[in-house]
């Protein structure tokens, strides 16, 4: 079974590359345009990494965070994604696992992900 | 042979004695026991010896002090052979009067020589000790007065020569006791009854009446002119028995065989003698020539006189003085105040200061500058009757009953009276309480622009200005704004008492200057103008009470003075500060509302830096968000456009060639979708190119005749293609034409419609509807069902930066509303909002037809 991946963002085209991206690599990507849904979406389909815009109507993603936080259950890592570096916007104070500002590339993108999903196994070649 | 004289045998010497004024005592040589004293003498003597008598008694049994005060000293001298004198002499026999005395002594010779006797002779010269004194006194205060040696100088040495010369005068009493000895210039004649012919002359009446040798010849014969005088009162003599008083007369007399006739007064007494026979035919006349005496007496007037004139002088240069000037006698009695020193410590007259200086302490309350109280003994007064010499001592005094308050500076120094004592002190003054206001105003300025410069919250810093004016310049401060709409606000009410302000406020909150008001601060608000009402009259607070409960608050808060003036930045006025005098009781006069103008000045000057600061902050934040939300913006197409372009890379990367079918959809997708976001981007950066263009002012509309029917449709079918969860109904009236920018109005209807779907993203309806309710008007409406505007949020949607959800931004940069707002306005129309019940929101852009303002213009241009 693929590791499935939430993609979380208010504009269209960065949901559709984001998840293109991550298809091609073979992982199970499901979206939402906003925190809100998103939310709906975690019980049912328990990702194993969450990418998060902050910025977004309805619920966003600091909102988002602060509720998934306070949910019982395990809690997949989650990378934020941004525009702007602002005051808040520190991992800690986000909350996050960890942190991509936008626009990123697809290969720091992926590769962030895949260190979330095996954060104990490294790169198999220095072990 | 000098100092030697002959007593005539026929003379009896008590009656020589008891008919001299001064008191004359004969004394043996050995003991000085006395041996014969006229009545004068006894008279001197102090009880019992003054009934008594002295004879056969020594000196110093009835004089114990005789040795001491030198007395012996001189008649040992005396019985040497010398005649010797001693001026004022102080012995005094009663015990409660001074008395002065010059004493001569001199010996007595017999026939043969030797030295019998030793003559004392004491005249009393009190009065011109007194006199001499009382020079003394006057040149003192003269060089009291001005500092000024000169006069009193000169007015001491004329005295003092005239004095010795008066003196030398009087010392003819002394030439008595050389009667007995020779050339006495006093004169000593007997005269023998009837007929009064000289029976004894000495050489002074013989040089007084310059006739040769006088015995034998008469008064008549030698001396007619003095005879009409003379005679009577030598009758009298002969008939009573008893000693003529004094008698002056003025007479002339030859110096010299050579010399001139000249003025001379001369003071007789005459004394029965009995003669050998036993009858009582014969007088002893005793003559002093007491010219001198008249003289130093005429002269010590004139000098009196000239001492008085320029006495009177001097006062009159003190008086004109603007110093204050005070003299205090050794004994602390204020001997003299001039008319400013009168005027400064609020006395009406002289009389009311000449008391002793502490008995004025009670009306007083003084101060040093920082406060503290003066200690009696450092009053100037004080220190100056102490010996102590200062100047520049600064001093604020205070009536205690008319509540005159003053700044002195004061000086003061001790004058001593030529041997250390001091005598009188000098206290000189300068009200400098004017000088003391400006510094203290100055000092007072200072603290209202140190408190105007610490806060640059502009409501703060006024409260504060009104803080700190109390009690400086006020008992009560108050600061009303005028608002936009043109109402006015009290923002703040400070007093003095603690809660005073609160009582005031509270009393005065239903009362609040209003815009009817005819004075207050509503006026000054209104004109600009300030108002100084220097005294609250009752019919002031007539003229300003609102109504009858208003009056008696007012009349209940006994204000005394007011003052208001106005906050003007820029011509503007904004507020105004009131300053109110109440328990303090002063009255404000133009120097304080000069003061108060300065502080509304200083005020309103930093509520226009905080103003402009507060503006030159949002400015600075608006563009920090700016550029915040615009980077933020952009940077999300430029994200799509990057991510695209990559995984189209990677994809070409691991495809191989023969799966060209699979290539050529995902690379078509991807190009489209970064076709779209570079229009974003470049929609983007118009609007941001829009916003610069409207800020500098360089937005320019380019006016055509428009359909404004066919434009909307376009606009909504183009929106239409767009969404497939909204319903856009569209309304138009047919044929709306007007004067507008084409492109311009588009973006309007554009940004519009899509606000509406972008702000409804659950789908719903959208209404657009397009109207000409007035002939010269093109009303547009649009409408959706979304989740509206905040009302927290509702008065800055216009604004550069706003976006209806700004805490979880909708993609935009929020400058589409603003840009419309900015073209609509271009176009003189108006762009409104409303907030319909059942949700969402309405936007209503009216627009001028345009059509009437060419006509309008063209009709003119061709009149």
């Amino acid at each position: 079974m693929s590791e499935r991946v939430l993609v979380v963002d208010d504009d269209d085209s960065i949901r559709e590359l984001v998840s293109l991206a991550l298809s091609d690599e073979g992982y199970d990507v499901v979206s939402a345009p906003d925190g809100a849904m998103a939310f709906d979406l975690i019980a049912e389909r328990q990702p194993n990494v969450i990418l998060l815009d902050l910025r977004m109507p309805i619920m966003d993603g600091w909102e988002f965070l602060d509720a998934y936080r306070k949910r019982p259950g395990p809690h997949a890592p989650v990378i934020a994604l941004t525009a702007a570096r602002e005051v808040g916007n520190t991992i800690p104070e986000i909350g996050a696992d960890a942190f991509l500002s936008k626009p990123f590339d697809l290969e720091d993108l992926l590769n962030l992900v895949d260190h979330h999903l095996h954060p104990l196994t490294g790169d198999p070649a220095t072990i | 042979m000098r100092g030697t004289t002959t007593c005539p045998s026929t003379m009896d010497p008590g009656s020589m004695f008891a008919a001299i004024a001064a008191g004359a005592c004969l004394l043996d040589t050995g003991e000085f026991r006395v041996v014969a004293h006229n009545r004068a003498y006894q008279m001197l003597q102090r009880e019992p010896y003054r009934s008594t008598g002295v004879v056969g008694l020594r000196l110093e049994e009835y004089v114990p002090e005789a040795e001491e005060a030198g007395l012996l000293k001189l008649l040992r001298r005396a019985a040497s052979g010398e005649a010797v004198e001693v001026h004022d002499l102080p012995y005094h026999p009663d015990l409660h009067s001074e008395r002065y005395w010059d004493v001569q002594v001199g010996p007595v010779r017999d026939l043969d020589g030797g030295i019998r006797w030793v003559l004392s002779m004491m005249s009393d010269v009190t009065d011109r000790v007194r006199r001499q004194r009382h020079l003394a006194e006057l040149a003192a205060s003269l060089r009291t007065v001005n500092g000024e040696l000169v006069v009193s100088t000169l007015v001491a040495q004329e005295a003092e020569k005239r004095e010795r010369a008066a003196r030398q005068a009087a010392d003819s009493q002394r030439l008595l006791s050389q009667a007995i000895i020779d050339n006495v210039p006093a004169a000593i004649a007997v005269l023998r009854a009837p007929g009064f012919t000289f029976e004894l002359a000495n050489r002074a009446c013989q040089s007084i009446v310059p006739c040769g040798e006088l015995v034998g010849k008469s008064v008549t014969e030698v001396w007619p002119e003095l005879a009409p005088t003379v005679l009577p009162v030598a009758e009298q003599v002969l008939r009573t028995g008893e000693p003529s008083d004094a008698v002056s007369v003025r007479s002339r007399v030859q110096r010299g065989p050579e010399a001139q006739l000249e003025e001379a007064y001369f003071t007789f007494s005459s004394a029965p003698l009995r003669l050998a026979e036993g009858h009582t035919e014969a007088l002893l006349v005793l003559g002093v020539e007491t010219t001198e005496n008249v003289r130093a007496r005429k002269q010590v007037a004139e000098l009196a006189e000239h001492a008085e004139a320029s006495l009177r002088q001097l006062e009159a240069v003190v008086s004109g003085m603007a110093d204050g000037l005070m003299i205090v006698d050794s004994k602390g009695r204020v001997v003299s105040m001039n008319p400013a020193a009168l005027e400064m410590n609020g006395f009406e007259s002289a009389e009311e200061s000449r008391r002793h200086w502490r008995d004025l302490v009670d009306l007083f309350e003084v101060t040093y500058l920082d406060g503290r109280p003066v200690p009696i003994e450092d009053w100037p007064a004080a220190r100056a009757l102490r010996g102590e010499t200062f100047r520049n001592v600064e001093i604020r005094s205070r009536r205690r009953d008319s509540g005159k308050t003053w700044v002195g500076s004061y000086g003061g120094a001790p004058v001593d009276d030529g041997s250390g004592d001091i005598m009188l002190a000098v206290i000189t003054s300068q009200d400098v309480t004017g000088e003391k206001k400006t510094e203290e105003d100055q000092h007072f300025l200072a603290e209202v622009s140190r408190v105007l410069a610490s806060s640059l919250d502009y409501e703060a810093t006024l409260t504060n200005t009104a803080r700190v004016a109390i009690p400086y310049l006020a008992d009560l401060c108050a600061v009303d704004m005028l608002e936009e709409d043109g109402s006015i606000r009290r923002l703040t009410m400070t007093s003095a008492c603690p809660g005073k302000d609160d009582l005031a406020t509270e009393l005065e909150s239903n009362h609040w200057p209003n815009q009817s008001d005819r004075v207050g601060p509503a006026n000054v608000l209104r004109t600009g103008e300030p108002e100084l009402y220097s005294e609250v009259t009752d019919e002031l607070l007539t003229v300003y009470a609102r109504d009858p409960q208003h009056l008696e608050i007012l009349r209940g808060l006994r204000f005394t003075s007011v003052m208001i003036v106005p906050l003007l930045t820029r011509g503007q006025v904004f507020g105004a500060i009131k300053f109110i005098s109440a328990e303090s009781g002063r009255h404000y006069g133009s120097a304080d509302l000069a003061l108060a103008q300065e502080v509304a000045r200083r005020a309103a000057m930093s509520v226009d830096n905080a103003r402009l600061y507060r503006d030159a902050q949002r400015a600075i934040r608006s563009r920090d968000e700016f550029l915040s939300v615009a980077a933020h913006e952009l940077k999300t197409p430029v994200t799509s456009l990057r991510g695209f372009a990559q995984l189209t890379l990677r994809r070409l990367e691991k495809t191989h060639d023969d799966d060209p079918q699979l290539d050529r959809q995902r690379i078509h997708r991807a190009l489209e979708v970064i076709n779209q976001q570079s229009s974003k981007l470049s929609r983007l950066v118009s609007q941001l190119l829009d916003i610069s263009r409207i800020e500098g002012g360089k937005l320019v509309l380019y006016r055509e005749m428009t359909d404004v029917t066919a434009l909307v449709q376009g606009v909504a079918a183009g929106a239409r293609a767009m969404t497939h969860r909204h319903s856009i109904k569209v309304s138009v009236a047919p044929k709306v034409e007007a004067l507008l920018d084409p492109l311009r109005f588009e973006q309007v209807v554009t940004n519009l419609i899509d606000n509406a779907i972008k702000y409804s993203p659950s789908g719903g309806e959208i209404d657009v509807e397009l109207s000409k309710p007035e002939s010269e008007m093109v009303r547009l409406v649009v409408r959706d069902r979304g989740f509206g505007i905040p009302p927290e949020h509702r008065h800055q949607i216009f604004g550069r930066f706003y976006q209806a959800h700004a805490d979880s931004h909708t993609s935009g940069v929020g400058l589409g509303l603003h840009i419309s707002h900015q073209i609509i306005s271009l176009h003189g129309g108006e762009l409104r909002v409303e907030f319909p019940d059942d949700g969402g929101t309405r936007f209503i852009v009216s627009v001028p037809t345009g059509r009437k303002d060419i006509s309008g213009e063209d009709e003119r241009s061709e009149q």
